[in-house]
């Protein structure tokens, strides 16, 4: 990693030397963070939608779960702003508290992904030899199914609902964060620093956890933003397929899946839900570029 | 470069085990007892033995997978406990479906995706190349079976202009030869055929290839742009050679190399698309075909489904290395 203290100097017109404070880490990752209009208008997107996520009770008009039959598949009015579908129920407030649904989805799929994936590919990339063999090659035969598709798999076996979807999801992405992290503690573990840090006593444990993984933080976070973005795609998908939550949970994929039904006479039930997911997903992409241009150039 | 292949092909036998014990081992381990499905919950014991013998469940498991492996190497993957049918009869019949809409995707992919990413990067910063890259930030960013959708209301339900569902209309059908309709409507010079196939295939292989549209745009621009930085580039302007033969014959060709990879990648990508986009247009392939096997808790469709795109994913990425190899000779001493 660059030093962390940047001095920057400026030679003013005069002729005099001027030193800029020393900045910290944090401090120097904000600047470039706000310098990054992708990361920024990301984050932005991302703020409104938790606010959405968090809120929706406040902010919702109708409840969710509300049927009114009689105005079942009515078209976007003064009344319902984004219509409401097939039972009529109110689709603004739906898609608010499906942004619930999403955000929770997405994290706690990654999250799983990434405790299973940090372990196995440091375990991997640190021991190396048999352990490493073992390991990538399971990794490397869910590799070679299409990810969606094992998480088909498991979601035929696990059977319906949101818990379900973490966890068939999750699992299919472990290959991936144990790739980056072996990858990158192969080419960590060979500086001096972890000799050093060997030969005064550290165990393995500490050696790979104080020592090795603060330093490959980088490639993890940013493909974890990534990471959330597909996962809320594969979500979603499972719902469309009505593999994910179980009715009347309003989520953004089973909403679609069931507005297929009547898109012929009521077109609106399956746009705005598309574009919830679609703006979702853009807000993490852009936030996972800019975290790449901002914390690892390298990987560009 | 033989030695490479023969080296690359013998990597596969394990994968492919692996594959084959991955897919046995889910289905087994976790699902429902097949015998419920079929005889329902309150059949006789008498029953749930006989036909758990018949279907082979009563063995202990590692001999079901000997006999399931051995089947499978022999093109067998057993019958749907629903409607009795071959499996690999079901596959084959459908497989040209999937071929077709996921070749014309990659194609359609290819020639867009690789066509905007130059302009982008030659116009660069230009209104041409910010438009580019936010189409293509949408690109990856939509689900594609909500842009399937959108486009069955444009195009089909607002517009009228194409059919929303379907590979082609009854009783069109060309002589089968490939099994690919638009091939053999030209082999046998059926032009209607054509044109009716064509026009049902247009959108969901559109929609499908949206996003390797996007990712092959972004990667196309990525090296074009550090490859029109390079020395020779700069070499051939100055010979005096014109813009187009620079960018088209010097630059793309070198350029291109990384971005093969990732067409090859993307096809593996189409495979998982293609089950929601089959699944939105009532496409007759293979995707829907395990889709419908999932809903109605058919392991053994499941299992030769999930099996066979494993596979194929596999060779499409050996192919891929091969191809790789081809183009960029240091890679074979990695």
């Amino acid at each position: 990693m660059e030093a962390n203290i940047e001095v920057k100097k400026q030679i003013k017109a005069n002729g005099h030397v001027h030193v800029d404070k020393v900045k910290g880490p944090f401090a120097e990752f904000v600047e470039r963070f706000m310098k990054s209009r992708s990361a920024v208008i990301g984050l932005g997107i991302l703020i409104v939608l938790i606010c959405c996520a968090v809120f929706a009770p406040i902010l919702a008009p109708y409840n969710p779960y509300e049927s009114n039959l009689p105005i079942a598949l009515q078209a976007p009015s003064a009344e319902h702003i984004l219509g409401v579908d097939e039972l009529g129920r109110d689709i603004f407030s739906r898609i608010l508290y499906g942004a619930q649904v999403s955000l929770v989805v997405g994290v706690e799929a990654v999250t799983l992904a990434l405790f299973f994936g940090i372990l196995l590919g440091a375990l991997a990339g640190f021991y190396g030899g048999k352990v490493d063999t073992a390991i990538m090659g399971v990794m490397d035969v869910m590799l070679s199914f299409p990810s969606i598709l094992l998480a088909l798999a498991f979601m035929t076996v696990l059977g319906r609902g949101i818990d379900k979807a973490v966890i068939a999801i999750g699992i299919v992405s472990i290959p991936q964060y144990a790739r980056i992290v072996r990858g990158s503690v192969l080419s960590v573990k060979e500086n001096v620093y972890v000799t050093a840090a060997r030969a005064i006593g550290n165990n393995d444990r500490r050696l790979i956890f104080v020592h090795i993984l603060p330093n490959v933080l980088a490639p993890i976070i940013v493909r974890s933003t990534i990471g959330i973005s597909e996962a809320i795609l594969e979500a979603a998908a499972l719902g469309f397929l009505g593999l994910g939550v179980m009715p009347p949970t309003a989520e953004w994929g089973t909403m679609l899946g069931a507005g297929r039904q009547t898109i012929f006479n009521a077109p609106h039930i399956v746009t705005f839900p598309g574009l919830a997911i679609t703006l979702t997903v853009m807000a993490f992409n852009l936030l996972g570029d800019g975290l790449r241009d901002v914390l690892d150039p390298r990987l560009k | 470069m033989l030695k490479y292949i023969i080296r690359k092909l013998l990597l596969l036998i394990p994968v492919l085990f692996g594959v084959t014990l991955a897919t046995f081992m889910v289905m087994h381990l976790f699902t429902t007892d097949p015998t419920e499905i079929i005889l329902g919950q309150h059949a006789t014991t008498q029953r749930v033995e006989a036909l758990r013998e018949e279907l082979g469940l009563n063995k202990p498991i590692y001999v079901q997978f000997g006999d399931y492996l051995s089947n499978a190497l022999q093109g067998d993957l057993g019958k749907s406990v629903i409607t009795k049918t071959s499996i690999t009869d079901e596959l084959m019949r459908r497989f040209p479906a999937t071929v077709e809409l996921a070749l014309t995707a990659i194609f359609i992919a290819t020639i867009m995706g690789i066509l905007f990413g130059v302009i982008s990067a030659v116009k660069q910063n230009s209104i041409y190349d910010y438009g580019t890259m936010v189409t293509a930030l949408l690109g990856v960013s939509m689900p594609i079976f909500w842009l399937g959708l959108m486009m069955i209301i444009l195009f089909s339900v607002i517009l009228g202009w194409l059919p929303a569902s379907g590979r082609i209309a009854i009783g069109m059908q060309p002589e089968t030869i490939t099994g690919l309709y638009l091939v053999d409507a030209l082999l046998t010079g059926d032009m209607g055929a054509f044109v009716n196939a064509f026009e049902h295939l247009i959108m969901p292989a559109v929609a499908l290839g949206s996003y390797s549209t996007a990712i092959i745009a972004r990667m196309t621009r990525a090296t074009m742009l550090e490859t029109i930085r390079q020395d020779y580039i700069r070499t051939a302007r100055a010979k005096g050679l014109t813009e187009k033969i620079v960018i088209f014959k010097h630059a793309l060709r070198n350029a291109l190399i990384p971005v093969v990879t990732v067409i090859g990648l993307q096809m593996g990508a189409l495979l998982g698309g293609a089950v929601l986009t089959e699944t939105v247009f009532s496409w007759p392939g293979i995707g829907s075909y395990l889709v419908e096997g999932i809903m109605v808790s058919d392991y053994p469709r499941v299992q030769g489904a999930v099996l066979l795109v494993g596979t194929i994913f596999v060779l499409v990425n050996l192919l891929v290395d091969v191809l790789y190899s081809y183009l960029d000779p240091r890679i074979q001493h990695m």
